[in-house]
């Protein structure tokens, strides 16, 4: 590769490097530049800069062509992003399109990107709900993996640490499997949704339904302030990025925040082609990285290192970064660098209507539902398959259809009568991580900045298909006790990735022969870089995963910073 | 590519040459005289009252946008086949009105789906959403359980 670049050594060499700009790396970001460390964050993608970049943000639904629908070109060039519910008209600019990194699907595998600063923090629908013992026990309980090197206990007060910090929305519901955070106000649940909370508590011993965690400044505290945020208006387009500040973004929130700091250089167009491992050191010393558009390979140096670059790029990542150490990918000593991959089965959706409270509706709009945390195989296994969901919960008011041509047609548009409640749940399923689900380099395919193609391989299992049907079966029957009609199910089919919650590759485990890194996020044999974003994740918990790649991150800052004081790292 | 937006619709028609289509498409061919029909049929289906019709609104054209742009070409043949049949039994039945054609099923598909645009188009324009229902970019708020008769907006 040729190696152009002109500036000395000296000046790209940092106390900490970052790859990735999004909710784990700004939180790396942050937490170094809080500590004093000159702090490089690179990034692939173009800047971003909060309130300034976000051209959508304060249009009128009319001000779109196609009122935010896709033109047909689109869905056809964009067969994969084109799935995601949040590519619209309104946010398309901040979704990678299909031929912009391309990948091979050995199986079928939704690949969803935001490649920019702040990565997909701007696209996130912001459900932070945190893991339980429930979940970093589950392996070691039910005998698939390897046991997480860390408890509940463990990663508790970085719960709390990033919680207040990232502002998260909540009501302290008591839980066990769902524990409680440093919550600002919840929002409020409907009536409808109340009612069905009601008959629930009544029907079940063990089916809560609650408003979800997530990450809106409902009453926002001076911290948030501080950050130049703002109360959350509930406007509900958080996908255009928000003028307010009032979700939590990386562009927000804790990018602009390590800005202050004056620590922090923030590369974007960067794209880090591989870390660079010294034989003689024996550790890494820095990354190569390509421009993503003059194509010139860089090197830039630091003794210590993060990878945040989302789950699959981060394992993209340590495999191309290959030496005679590490001929198979760095740390990858026992072959297992970008095996036990998994994701979240999100493929059941149950849709009903409510005849009830016909004389109450709703006001304004909520970015946020309700949530009903995992109530299968909780405490002991009763199934006949592994582990279980959590699954989403809402209802709404709808109007009567119109009917009819011309004025007849003209006045029911003009004075909409509201008809009857609209009610629906989706799955959020555990899945259970295997050797064979993994992500391989292409042996000769490379792409554009010269980086193989990633192949991905992997499937729902026997598992996930009893595990759907029961989502069915037991949703139905909840439905049905709620008095609810018209119960139509539904299995989307859709392939896995497009739960958008990629997890593993990389995972941690207390063995070095079994796991990459250790219980601080540490590569077990390359003890200077870091992997706190989801490819870390040993198994996948029923809860969206990213609030605890936050607390992760904050965490293993610290032990890095700390072990480098003590001058082992 | 031009969009006819609400607001140029609310000039005079005199603006509107005899001979020339009034918006560029990408794949329909549509000639004047299919567009004075789609612009009669835009205001059968949402006529001018003392408020503002499907016309009135540029209504049509949003519709012609709508299926030039969005919709796949299978669907744009089938949007093209049913409308050329439903102009077709019109020109030999004047009295031919939406609601009957909508019962055939060679014009149905045509009949429905132009119903519906003209629908969205009419809820979702500016004039809807902020005389009629006004939309609230920063609702600042929800409430969940509030009597209908108090329900200000959506
Ligand atoms: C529509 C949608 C809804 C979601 N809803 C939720 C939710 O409710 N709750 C939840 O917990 N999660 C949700 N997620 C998932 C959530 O967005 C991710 O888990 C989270 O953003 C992951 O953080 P990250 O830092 O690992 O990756 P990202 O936020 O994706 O950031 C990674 C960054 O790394 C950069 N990068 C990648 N490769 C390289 C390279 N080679 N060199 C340099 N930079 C690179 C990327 O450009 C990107 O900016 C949702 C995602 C989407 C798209």
């Amino acid at each position: 590769m040729g190696y152009l670049n002109t500036k000395g050594v000296k000046e790209r060499t940092f106390d900490a490097i970052v790859i990735g700009s999004g909710i784990s790396g700004g939180w790396a970001a942050k937490e170094f530049t809080e500590k004093g460390l000159s702090t490089l964050v690179l990034e692939r993608g173009r800047e971003v800069k909060h309130l300034k970049d976000y051209p959508t943000t304060n249009m009128m639904p009319w001000e779109f062509e196609h009122r935010g629908q896709l033109t047909a070109d689109l869905v056809k060039e964009n067969p994969v992003v084109s799935k995601c519910y949040a590519f619209r008209e309104d946010a398309l600019h901040f979704f990678v399109k299909d031929k912009e990194h391309p990948y091979v699907q050995d199986k079928p595998f939704d690949w969803i990107r935001g490649y920019q600063v702040g990565g997909k923090s701007l696209l996130w629908a912001r459900q932070t709900q945190r893991w339980s013992d429930f979940d970093f026990t589950g392996p070691a309980r039910d005998g698939f993996v390897v046991d997480w090197p860390i408890r509940y206990k463990d990663i508790a007060p970085w719960y709390s640490y990033v919680e207040k910090f990232a502002g998260i929305s909540g009501n302290k519901d008591g839980l066990p499997q769902l524990p409680d955070g440093e919550f600002l106000p919840p929002m409020e649940l409907n009536c409808v949704e109340k009612y069905f909370k009601d008959k629930m508590a009544s029907a079940y011993k063990d089916r809560p339904v609650i408003i979800g965690r997530a990450a809106h400044l409902t009453a926002p505290q001076q911290v948030h302030f501080d950050q130049g945020r703002a109360q959350c208006q509930q406007r509900d387009l958080c996908q255009r990025g928000c003028p307010f500040g009032g979700y939590f973004s990386s562009n927000a929130s804790t990018i602009p925040w390590a800005m202050k700091t004056g620590k922090l250089t923030l590369q974007p167009n960067a794209v880090v082609h591989s870390i660079i491992y010294d034989e003689k050191q024996q550790k890494a010393t820095g990354v190569r990285v390509i421009d993503a558009i003059t194509k010139k390979a860089t090197e830039y140096f630091a003794p210590v290192i993060f990878v945040n670059a989302a789950a699959i790029n981060t394992n993209l990542i340590l495999l191309n970064s290959v030496s005679a150490r590490f001929p198979g990918g760095l740390g990858n000593d026992n072959g297992l660098l970008g095996k036990y991959f998994a994701f979240h089965n999100y493929r059941g959706r149950i849709n009903a209507r409510y005849e009830g409270y016909m004389d109450s509706t709703t006001e304004g709009r909520r970015p946020n539902s309700g949530y009903i945390p995992r109530f299968r195989n909780l405490h002991k296994q009763e199934t006949d398959f592994l582990r279980g969901y959590a699954a989403g919960f809402g209802a709404r008011r709808t109007n009567l259809p119109s009917t009819g041509w011309g004025e007849q047609l003209k006045q029911q548009l003009d004075k909409p009568t509201p008809g009857l409640w609209a009610v629906g749940s989706h799955m959020m399923g555990e899945t259970i991580p295997k050797e064979k689900s993994r992500l391989t380099l292409d042996p000769s395919q490379k792409d554009e900045w010269g980086v193989p193609l990633l192949h991905v391989d992997m499937a729902y299992d026997d598992n996930d298909e009893k595990m759907l049907k029961d989502y069915f079966d037991q949703m139905k029957a909840m439905f049905e006790t709620a008095g609810f009609t018209d119960i139509e199910i539904e299995d989307s089919k859709q392939a896995p990735g497009l739960d958008i919650h990629e997890m593993g590759g990389v995972r941690m485990g207390r063995d070095p022969k079994t796991s990459l890194l250790n219980e601080w996020n540490q590569l077990h044999a390359c003890r200077n870089v870091f992997v706190t974003d989801g490819a870390c994740m040993t198994s996948t918990s029923t809860q969206n995963p990213s609030l605890t790649y936050m607390a992760l991150t904050a965490r293993a800052v610290d032990y890095a910073v700390k072990e480098m004081k003590k001058g082992n790292i | 590519m031009i969009w006819m937006g609400a607001t140029v619709a609310f000039l005079p028609s005199c603006v509107y040459r005899q001979d020339q289509v009034h918006m560029q498409l990408k794949h329909l061919q549509i000639n004047p005289d299919q567009e004075k029909l789609l612009a009669s049929l835009a205001d059968e289906i949402i006529p001018a009252t003392q408020t503002p019709g499907a016309t009135d609104l540029g209504l049509h054209f949003f519709a012609l946008k709508m299926v030039d742009d969005c919709y796949d070409s299978v669907g744009r043949d089938q949007f093209m086949s049913g409308f050329k049949a439903f102009a077709e039994n019109r020109s030999a039945d004047n009295a031919l009105t939406l609601e009957k054609a909508a019962a055939d099923q060679k014009m149905a598909g045509f009949v429905n789906g132009y119903r519906s645009l003209i629908v969205r188009g009419y809820k979702q324009s500016e004039y809807y959403m902020t005389k009629v229902v006004p939309y609230k970019l920063v609702p600042g708020g929800y409430k969940g359980c509030i009597p209908v008769t108090a329900a200000a907006t959506t």
